[in-house]
């Protein structure tokens, strides 16, 4: 498998994980009384889920090139990061565990790569 | 905004419209000002049964507490001795992690009311803000509870369903509180009820207008014997200093033929009030019996209050009523009340029958700093040197734990009487010293935590560039000009609720708060300034020379200065007056985001303990009501409810099923979240 395959259907994985969880963040916003519904909390986590929904989709659909991509995987690790933590203190355990995911698939993403090719802001660029 | 108030008014009105008032149709009652039989009014949802459970025999309970599986919830405490000890056995540590609602309701009387009270802004707009402390009752096969807008519910046990509700139609002003209020209801039955007799069992709420208003207990209709048409007026001997309206938000303590009514007022706003006159009232009539008044009638001239606003305790064994008091006024000067006042931040004993102190105990003197005490005394008899001692418990604000002979107020541990800091304001004078028990160890430290490090990074160094300003010195540092850090405040310690005793071990319960204030006392010429620039945390103090300023040790943010926790669940043996366990109890919530669970939270509320070991408390400002091994205070259940539940857990046994219920109604003051919700849970069948 190519970087580029690799990175393609792993950005299509963190497509589906990023549309998943910006779902389960609104769900969590609009749901009652669970105990963070309509908290300022949780639009953060709207938006930052959302935010990771588009940056998944312009790396896969090779919207982003070169630079831009790099940036773009590397904010998604954040965003994933900032809003795993966010889901942590807000005790949003499905959130929680869809970012896991996420992770994982970034990781693989960038793991597959890195064993066979030049890193990818390198082939990214080439 | 205008809508939002419109549909928080909407539930009451509806309500009303469809619990149209009832005739009265029975000798000895008076038309009904709002009674309402079933079906349920449109304004309470339906609630929703898990189960039901076969028919069992239900007996009336006895005096004390009650025994098995016939657990019966009678008074705010639990039972007159205030132990919140249930003795009901279904629900144990090892089954307790599948307790579910069994049933839930929503009574409609609750307000977000973005204008708080009286003469603050934007009051004008709306119903103010609602502050639900109810116990529930479970008494006489029914759930009683009365609600911030001061109406009485009575409930099915095992469904929720509505079986009658009362509404005085008292206005729904704050006039002496910030918000609407109410800690519950209580409830009185004849020693041998008349079959066919209306009001021969007789529940009581009051309003903050001050009237007590007696129900038929399985009717809903007004009780016309008793006072003016069903309700007494207690300001009627509102005659001395009355610059504010007596408001009764504690219901009634009720024994024999009595019942014993205090009240709660506006002591941070003027130097002369109304002295806190304890009254005794017959429980089917409303006469005077007796009334014990605390102060002198030269004292009255000059101050006020010394009032019992929370519960009180009955030792039935012995005929005693035991109150605890407040200090006189106003709060945070006494320049103008250096003389004697036995009475006041006192556990008081008085002869039931005739209202004849007995004894009394001050246990801080000529006290600036608002120490009410604010719960009432746990009754318990203590195992010590072979000997059984009769004794009594009382909580404080300080965090101390006084244990005291109930027969005589002499004190069950050492009690030391410390040398405190004195103050440097004119015209004050400070007590040289302070009655300080150290067995049981405090609930709180006795000088303010250091300052937490992240407060202060995130004050850029604030917090520790403030602190230097103030005086610090510890306990019982007086008010002063320049700011004093008063740690723990009025609203620190342990509040109203007390804490719960199982009697077989006496191992005691109590949650606790640290909260550190800025105490600044503001000469009156400046008063006025100070108020525009900070009402929310000015206290006016009219009468006397020094308005009040108190605020929350705080960084922007509004992350409090010093170190976590804020909040701990502790365990005593009361025997040994040693501390068992303690833990941080709670967890903040700030956007949706919980803290560290080792912060803990502020606590409002109490806990109960059960014979399996188990504790129940919510009291929490994160909207969650726990379970607790009592031996290890290990969390063992937690359940999300609508809002912090800042009331006592009531625990019953009904058709054999052991139901833990809670009043869910959030604390305005400390979060805005506020709920209606009325839940019950129980084991799945």
């Amino acid at each position: 498998m190519t970087l580029r395959s690799a990175l393609r259907s792993v950005g299509w994985l963190l497509v589906a994980t990023s549309a998943l969880s910006f779902a389960m963040s609104l769900i969590d916003y609009f749901t009652p009384e669970n105990g963070i519904d309509g908290t300022s909390g949780v639009v953060l986590v709207v938006i930052s889920t959302f935010l990771m929904l588009a940056a998944s989709a312009a790396i896969s659909s090779d919207f982003a090139h070169g630079w831009a991509r790099t940036i773009l995987t590397f904010l998604i690790l954040l965003d994933v990061l900032g809003t795993g933590l966010a889901a942590y203190m807000l005790e949003a355990s499905v959130l929680l565990g869809l970012m896991v995911t996420v992770l994982i698939a970034w990781l693989f993403g960038a793991f597959a790569g890195g064993q066979s090719r030049p890193p990818p802001s390198a082939e990214a660029m080439s | 905004m205008k809508g939002r108030y419109a549909l928080l008014l909407g539930a009451p009105l509806l309500l009303a419209q469809s619990a149209p008032d009832a005739p009265s149709a029975t000798p000895g009652t008076s038309p009904s000002p709002a009674v309402s039989a079933n079906p349920a009014p449109a304004a309470i949802s339906t609630p929703t049964p898990i189960a039901t459970n076969a028919a069992a025999p239900y007996s009336y309970p006895a005096p004390a507490s009650t025994t098995g599986d016939k657990q019966t919830w009678y008074t705010f405490n639990g039972d007159l001795g205030a132990q919140k000890f249930a003795t009901s056995s279904q629900i144990t540590p090892d089954n307790v992690s599948q307790l579910k609602p069994a049933w839930q309701m929503h009574t409609g009387d609750f307000s977000q009311g973005a204008a708080v009270g009286e003469g603050q802004a934007g009051h004008e707009h709306g119903i103010p803000a609602t502050v639900w402390s109810a116990t529930p009752l479970f008494v006489n096969d029914t759930i009683y509870v009365s609600t911030p807008f001061y109406r009485i519910l009575a409930v099915e046990p095992d469904t929720g369903k509505l079986k009658w509700a009362f509404d005085p139609h008292a206005k729904l002003e704050a006039v002496t509180q910030p918000d609407l209020k109410s800690r519950g209801a209580a409830y009185w039955q004849a020693a041998e009820p008349a079959a066919g007799q209306p009001c021969q069992k007789i529940v009581y709420t009051g309003t903050m207008q001050g009237k007590l208003w007696a129900i038929d207990a399985d009717t809903g209709r007004v009780c016309g014997g008793f006072g003016k048409d069903g309700a007494v007026d207690v300001n009627q001997w509102n005659t001395v200093n009355n610059v504010f309206p007596m408001s009764l938000l504690q219901p009634p303590t009720v024994y024999k033929d009595k019942l014993f009514v205090g009240w709660g007022g506006k002591d941070w706003a003027f130097a002369k009030t109304p002295p806190g006159v304890v009254f005794a009232l017959d429980a089917q009539t409303g006469a005077l019996k007796w009334q014990f008044d605390p102060l002198t009638p030269d004292q009255q001239k000059r101050t006020g209050k010394i009032n019992v606003w929370q519960s009180m305790t009955v030792d039935a064994d012995h005929g005693l009523l035991l109150i605890a008091t407040s200090p006189p006024s106003p709060d945070d000067y006494g320049g103008d009340r250096k003389d004697s006042y036995p009475y006041a931040n006192a556990v008081v004993a008085l002869n039931a029958e005739s209202g004849e102190v007995v004894w009394s105990r001050q246990l801080a003197h000529h006290e600036l700093w608002d120490y009410d005490l604010a719960s009432t005394p746990t009754l318990l008899d203590i195992n010590k040197d072979g000997q059984t001692i009769p004794a009594l418990v009382q909580t404080s604000k300080q965090g101390f734990i006084f244990v005291l002979n109930r027969l005589t107020g002499e004190p069950v541990f050492p009690l030391n009487e410390v040398k405190v800091p004195q103050t440097d304001v004119p015209g004050e004078a400070t007590a040289p010293t302070q009655p300080e028990p150290m067995i049981p160890p405090p609930t709180v430290p006795q000088k303010m935590p250091s300052v937490y490090w992240l407060a202060d990074l995130l004050s850029g160094g604030r917090c520790s560039s403030e602190l230097k300003g103030y005086r610090n010195e510890g306990i019982y540092t007086p008010p002063s000009l320049q700011g004093t850090i008063v740690y723990p405040p009025s609203t620190g310690g342990v509040e109203w609720g007390g804490g719960a005793l199982d009697p077989r071990s006496n191992t005691f319960v109590v949650n606790s708060s640290s909260v550190a204030f800025v105490y600044k006392l503001i000469p009156r010429k400046d008063y006025a300034e100070a108020e525009k620039e900070d009402r929310a945390d000015t206290y006016p103090q009219l009468g006397a020379p020094y308005g009040v300023q108190l605020k929350m040790f705080a960084n922007w943010l509004g992350m409090p200065c010093w170190k976590p926790p804020y909040g701990t669940l502790s365990s005593y043996n009361l025997n040994t007056g040693k501390l068992l366990w303690r833990q941080p109890f709670g967890e903040i919530q700030k956007y949706g985001f919980y803290m560290p669970y080792s912060w803990g939270t502020v606590t409002i509320g109490a806990p109960v303990i059960t014979s399996t070991g188990l504790i129940f408390i919510g009291a929490s400002m994160d909207s969650r009501v726990r379970a607790y091994d009592l031996k290890s205070g290990k969390q063992l259940w937690r359940w999300l409810v609508d809002a912090p539940t800042v009331s006592l857990p009531a625990v019953y046994t009904y058709k054999g099923r052991e139901y833990v219920a809670f009043a869910v109604g959030g604390n305005s003051i400390l979060s805005p979240k506020v709920s209606d919700q009325l839940v019950a849970f129980a084991l799945p069948q």
